[in-house]
């Protein structure tokens, strides 16, 4: 049995374009464990349940919580933990000498429940938290072409980062979406079930998911 | 960093003192950034009036409204005062000046806007959008901005800007995702 730790941002996006039962389907299906920190929890419940427009998005996902689909863990490590990770990942990055906080506690805590808990990938759509773990010069090139000027890397702080996040699997809302519809999250559309999967991929998109357009043109080739 | 936002104030009352509506925009988009890269939240505030006065510009039942000879005259003692603090190195005070600004503009798009989400709150997205542009993450762009998460993730979604960040291809993490759930 699998445990995945999700950011809010996945959450969000599944939320939104009303995949979020896709958690509870696979949970059914293959046994797998979804976890959230507490920071997370806030950030997709407790702060939006303020802003009208999106509290019915807020309940949808306090109800995945209330029923066991998606629990919170925490540690007594978690907050060093994500202290640490947030002093690293906000001083990879430098811009004229100046360090850019580029992470946030929300998902550095998810990060840092890497160190406290047994997990075995991380649900992430947003890109910054993907590309640390991935590939931080990318980040690093698309980042310079937008300050048109060089963007340095703290390379003790990069050699710290990779061996902190080796190994760490990510995933998208949109690869857990399409591991659902091979499992069949899709068949109530009977003949529309795998239009209804690739339309699915692209309002996670619209709704923020970090997948490019010709990422969902690969996508197209996958059928369900 | 109080002569960059001395800089900046005079920057944007010329702009909207010429009425500059591509000129507010552009500043708007610079100032965001600038106030992720320095971590100044008044150059965040001045960016949030900056989009809100060009886009208060471009609405004639705006600026010929009974309203707009005060807001106008208001908005620009604000940023005189505030420039005024900042050059006697009064920053904190400074900041707080700037920062009446936005419930100026508030008070101005709750009273005359046509809709139900402020100007303040799409600059806020629009900051945000710059700041995730620039290396933030979308948690950080949202709790810099003060944007929602969730209007934060859809504008961005209906941009180009997620079609730079690809690293490996759809069948390799849909394989990394099917080892995951098996």
């Amino acid at each position: 049995m699998n445990t995945i730790a999700c950011d809010s941002s996945a959450l969000i996006s599944l939320a939104e374009t009303c995949n979020i039962d896709a958690l509870s389907f696979l949970k059914e299906k293959t046994g797998a464990s979804f976890i959230i920190p507490p920071s997370v929890k806030d950030e997709i419940i407790s702060n939006p349940m303020r802003v009208r427009k999106y509290v019915f998005s807020a309940m949808r996902l306090r109800k995945v919580l209330n029923d066991g689909v998606l629990r919170v863990v925490s540690s007594p490590s978690l907050i060093a933990d994500s202290r640490k990770i947030l002093d690293e990942a906000n001083s990879l990055f430098l811009s004229g000498n100046k360090p850019l906080h580029i992470l946030q506690e929300g998902e550095a805590q998810c990060l840092a429940l890497f160190s406290s808990a047994r997990i075995d990938g991380l649900l992430v759509d947003e890109k910054t938290t993907r590309l640390l773990i991935e590939k931080p010069e990318k980040l690093r090139d698309v980042m310079q072409t937008e300050y048109r000027q060089t963007v340095e890397m703290n390379e003790t702080v990069l050699t710290r980062l990779r061996k902190r996040f080796s190994g760490i699997a990510v995933i998208r809302s949109a690869e857990l979406l399409a591991v659902g519809a091979k499992h069949g999250f899709f068949q109530n559309y009977k003949s529309d079930a795998n239009d209804a999967f690739h339309a699915s991929l692209f309002a996670l998109r619209s709704a923020g998911c970090s997948i490019s357009t010709s990422e969902l043109d690969e996508y197209s080739g996958i059928n369900i | 960093m109080a002569s960059e936002i001395v800089g900046e104030l005079r920057l944007l009352q010329k702009r909207f003192r010429e009425r500059d509506v591509l000129g507010l925009k552009d500043l708007a988009e610079e100032l965001a950034s600038e106030s992720f890269i320095l971590q100044e939240p008044s150059l965040l505030d001045l960016s949030l009036v900056a989009y809100a006065c060009s886009k208060f510009l471009e609405k004639p039942y705006i600026v010929t409204s009974e309203d707009w000879r005060d807001f106008d005259a208001n908005l620009m003692r604000i940023l005189d005062q505030s420039t005024m603090v900042f050059k006697q190195g009064r920053d904190k005070d400074g900041r707080a000046l700037v920062h009446t600004a936005i419930m100026l503009v508030e008070s101005l798009s709750s009273s005359l806007g046509r809709f139900v989400t402020s100007v303040i709150e799409k600059a806020r997205i629009k900051a945000g959008a710059q700041m995730y542009a620039h290396g933030a993450s979308l948690g950080q762009a949202s709790a810099l901005t003060g944007a929602e998460k969730r209007s934060l993730a859809e504008y961005i979604g209906v941009t180009k800007m997620l079609d730079k960040y690809s690293t490996l291809s759809v069948n390799e993490r849909f394989s990394n995702a099917q080892r995951l759930f098996s």
